[in-house]
């Protein structure tokens, strides 16, 4: 069965921002992400050789464009959709958990949901942290 | 020359005995700051304002996210590599090795003056035995190198001989470029040194401040992703071939070379070729053996940046058997670099199990000569190992 | 069927001076393989007249049961006078098609390579431009030791004309290179035979960064052969590539699959004597960045010193295999060789 965890109030995390969370069955903890105001969580571990993908830098990436017929001409896209990893660089789609380069690699990710208020005090039974106050709708993720 | 050995502390005795499993070949560490370094130079080179004419970081083909192991660099703006609990705990405990062989890394090859870069490496040797290999070495994990200018033969001859007999230091360690090739005799007096004291030579890829950066025998290349592929391998193919044929191991039969970062696979090939026709090639070279021979009797290769495939994982371990694997190659890190490779994830999966020992440790164990268990310490306990 | 991918005929030398001609040929030409490697042996496995005459390479070919080859003459290396460098090139293309192709000992088994100097892109393709009409001519042959690497972009032009007329780009080691950089990344060597090892990786560096610099994403049609490098040396080394490329696709975003895996679309290669030794050559597949016995093209490199024969190339692997390396992939590669073959068949 699935276990809720409490990331904290949407106020907190803007867009842009992003937190690690470690609840109890995932040790290596779990990035929590804010991207263009929906919430996506994926697993601390790069698929690639086990780095702490989540510490890595979120960003956007390049893309060819094309100059004219003979020159290769670069832009920078998908600014704050692409994370990092702190190990070997490997780049990957923030809401798909997928590589960007083609590959089978994924990164593990979580449904994550935004419950108001009052919906809060109805799972607070079943949530392994609960907020000291509950005044604002809170990130939840499912693990 | 005497040398002050200043012996570690008994490590904290936790009973027991731990194997050792694991013999990361390739760990940078630093000082906390370039003055650190500085307050180790003797007269006249500390009060001519070293700081400012050696550049500690220099312009180079670079990675576009940056060098370093993300979760490796200090809060506290100190440089990478220089906190000795940080390191403690990446190395030992995260995904643990035994032993740690240091290179330390960031003040090498920063000078075109040959006789400053000979006072940088004797510098840099005092520190490092003062710290990493003493003050901050209480397990006993660290294994240090003696650091030389490989641009300064006589110079690093000089500074291998005063730390010989040290038993913190386990090899003498230089960077990649010369202007001929290793089996040149103007390096003989590193290999003399080096053969009589029975210390293997790391030789660790690093663009110095005389490299012409990018350069291959066919113009300069253009994206650091060529470079960081091709680079190493180009002058180690080089340097290979160039020992053997210039009778370097024929005089110094002890004599170990290791390629750190400069990968394992490519080595095959340049083998088959100058072995393929050898009999006729050598005609003009007094070599007592083949290149087959020298090889396996001499160089070994560190894994980091290990080669891999991700279109086809299931293939890769095929190579790496097939150029002997077994016997040539030694696991490394690079820890605290972007491009670490961790000792439990880095090898092919589908490698014997036999032949990742070796390549995990024992044949690292051969040329550094450790022992087969250690006493258990704190790093095992919080790593779970006792 | 055997086609022969790699035959060097040696153009002799006072022939070849006086085409030059004034004033570049008040001078004798440099030797033949240079003056710094100098083989501790005859690197000529025949006599110099038996290499440079068509009737003797003919009955080579008859001998070994070579049934056609692509004559590619060395140049002498890099020259570094653009006016000279095109002087030679000409004389070379002009004596290649007069005193070989034309010959009757070749009995029309002999297919032509256009020589052209990379020191000047527009000199170069006004020399493509004056052979490409003559079907004869079914490749382009550029020095594997140049003052740049071939992703530069000064050379592109070249390579989109190579892609348009059907004419794969063979990239030779001439030994006798006038002006170079060091030949390794560390300085010169002291003796012929690290040289020799040596020799194939500056052809490797070519490839690697016409990859990296997404010249076969630009030009798909684009087919480049390695007339130095056996297939283990290249796919042995650009497998470092194939693992760099994810880590820096930031600065080369055109770069759409491994590296490795553009020698099974673009690149071929010719058959090596470190073929005959190499773990890797008793499989002919199940390896990294592609087959084996779809990567390598027969090539006796005749009458270079470390030449070998067809019975000598993979005698391992299955007959189909070896139909392939002796015959199928230059049928596939060379659009112009397949295209006479088959037109002589028909007829």
């Amino acid at each position: 069965m699935a276990t809720r965890y409490v990331v904290g109030p949407v106020s907190s995390y803007p867009p842009g921002s992003s937190t690690i969370v470690y609840p109890d069955k995932v040790k290596s903890g779990i990035g929590v992400f804010n991207v263009g105001g929906e919430f996506y969580a994926l697993k601390n571990t790069c698929p690639h050789m086990g780095g702490p993908l989540c510490k890595g830098r979120v960003r956007g990436t390049t893309e060819a464009c094309a100059k004219d017929d003979e020159r290769l001409g670069i832009q920078w896209v998908r600014d704050g959709e692409i994370i990092a990893c702190p190990w070997h660089h490997w780049e990957f789609e923030i809401r798909t958990g997928r590589t960007i380069f083609s590959s089978r690699q994924r990164v593990r990710s979580y449904p994550v949901t935004v419950e108001a208020p009052e919906t809060m005090e109805r799972l607070k039974k079943g949530v392994e942290t609960v907020p000291v106050s509950v005044e604002d709708a809170q990130i939840i993720l499912e693990i | 020359m005497t040398a002050t050995i200043a012996r570690p502390e008994e490590p904290r005795s936790q009973g027991g005995t731990v194997e050792v499993t694991v013999i990361d070949t390739d760990v940078h560490v630093e000082p906390r700051s370039f003055e650190q370094i500085v307050s180790y130079m003797s007269p006249p080179w500390r009060d001519r304002a070293i700081s400012d004419r050696v550049p500690f970081r220099r312009p180079t083909f670079a990675t576009l996210e940056g060098g370093g192991r993300g979760d490796s660099i200090p809060d506290d703006g100190s440089f990478l590599g220089s906190d000795p609990e940080m390191a403690g705990r990446q190395l030992f405990v995260d995904d643990p090795m035994d032993y740690a062989i240091l290179l330390p890394w960031s003040f090498r090859g920063f000078t075109v003056d040959p006789l400053l870069d000979t006072a940088l490496s004797a510098a840099a040797n005092d520190w490092a035995a003062d710290t990493w290999l003493s003050k901050y070495n209480t397990e006993n994990r660290y294994i240090g190198s003696i650091t030389v200018s490989v641009e300064d033969p006589v110079g690093a001859a000089r500074e291998i001989e005063r730390w010989a007999g040290d038993p913190r230091f386990k090899q003498v360690a230089i960077t990649h470029y010369g202007p001929r090739p290793f089996g040149h005799p103007m390096y003989a007096p590193i290999w003399e040194a080096a053969a009589r004291h029975n210390l293997p030579v790391a030789i660790h890829f690093r663009g110095g401040a005389t490299q012409p950066l990018g350069w291959t025998p066919t113009g300069t290349l253009q994206y650091f992703v060529e470079y960081h592929s091709l680079i190493a391998p180009l002058a180690y193919a080089a340097h290979m071939v160039s020992f053997i044929c210039n009778g370097v191991f024929d005089r110094h039969p002890n004599l170990k070379v290791l390629f750190i970062e400069g990968g394992f696979l490519w080595h095959q090939p340049v083998l088959d070729r100058l072995e393929r026709h050898w009999k006729r090639t050598s005609h003009e070279l007094a070599a007592k053996k083949t290149p087959r021979e020298y090889i396996r009797d001499h160089f070994r290769f560190a894994t980091q940046p290990i080669e891999e495939s991700i279109t086809h994982p299931d293939r890769i371990a095929t190579l790496f058997e097939q150029a002997n694997a077994a016997k040539l190659l030694m696991f490394s890190s690079d820890w605290p670099h972007y491009d670490f490779d961790p000792p439990s994830k880095a090898l092919p999966r589908s490698l014997e199990p036999e032949i990742r020992k070796r390549i995990l440790c024992e044949n690292a164990r051969e040329i550094y000569n450790l022992p087969k268990t250690r006493p258990a310490d704190r790093f095992d306990l919080e790593a779970g190992r006792k | 069927m055997i086609i022969d991918c790699a035959v060097h005929p040696v153009l002799e030398h006072d022939e070849l001076n006086r085409r030059i001609g004034p004033p570049f040929n008040l001078r004798p030409l440099p030797s033949l393989f240079g003056d710094k490697y100098q083989a501790p042996f005859d690197q000529l496995s025949v006599s110099v007249e038996d290499a440079g005459s068509p009737a003797a390479v003919a009955r080579f070919m008859r001998d070994a049961r070579i049934d056609y080859a692509v004559l590619s003459p060395t140049t002498r290396g890099y020259w570094p006078n653009p006016q000279q460098a095109d002087a030679v090139m000409r004389s070379v293309n002009s004596m290649l098609a007069e005193r070989w192709l034309s010959a009757v000992e070749g009995e029309g088994r002999f297919f032509g390579s256009i020589r052209v100097a990379p020191n000047d892109t527009d000199l170069a393709l006004r020399e493509i431009d004056r052979w490409a009409g003559d079907e004869r001519f079914v490749q382009l042959v550029v020095p594997a030791r140049a003052l740049a690497v071939y992703g530069d972009q000064r050379f592109f032009p070249i390579w989109r004309k190579a892609a348009e007329l059907g004419l794969p780009v063979f990239v030779h080691d001439d030994m006798g290179t006038i002006v170079e950089p060091p030949p390794s990344q560390v300085g010169f060597q002291s003796f012929f035979a690290e040289a020799h090892a040596l020799r194939p990786l500056s052809s490797i560096v070519h490839v690697a960064t016409m990859i990296t610099a997404g010249v076969f994403d630009r030009l798909p049609d684009l087919r480049v052969i390695l007339g130095d490098v056996s297939v283990h040396s290249a796919r042995s080394l650009l497998i470092r590539t194939d693992k760099d490329w994810q880590t820096e696709r930031l600065e080369v975003p055109w770069v759409t699959k491994d590296p490795t895996l553009y020698m099974e679309t673009n690149v071929r290669f010719i058959s090596q004597a470190d073929d005959e030794i190499s773990p890797h050559s008793i499989s002919a597949s199940d390896t990294v960045g592609g087959e084996n016995s779809a990567l390598v093209m027969f090539g006796s490199r005749h009458p270079y010193w470390d030449d070998t024969t067809p019975a000598r190339t993979f005698p391992t692997w299955n007959d189909e295999a070896r139909a392939r390396c002796l015959a199928g992939n230059a049928l596939d590669f060379y659009p112009r060789l397949a295209a006479r073959i088959s037109a002589e068949a028909t007829a």
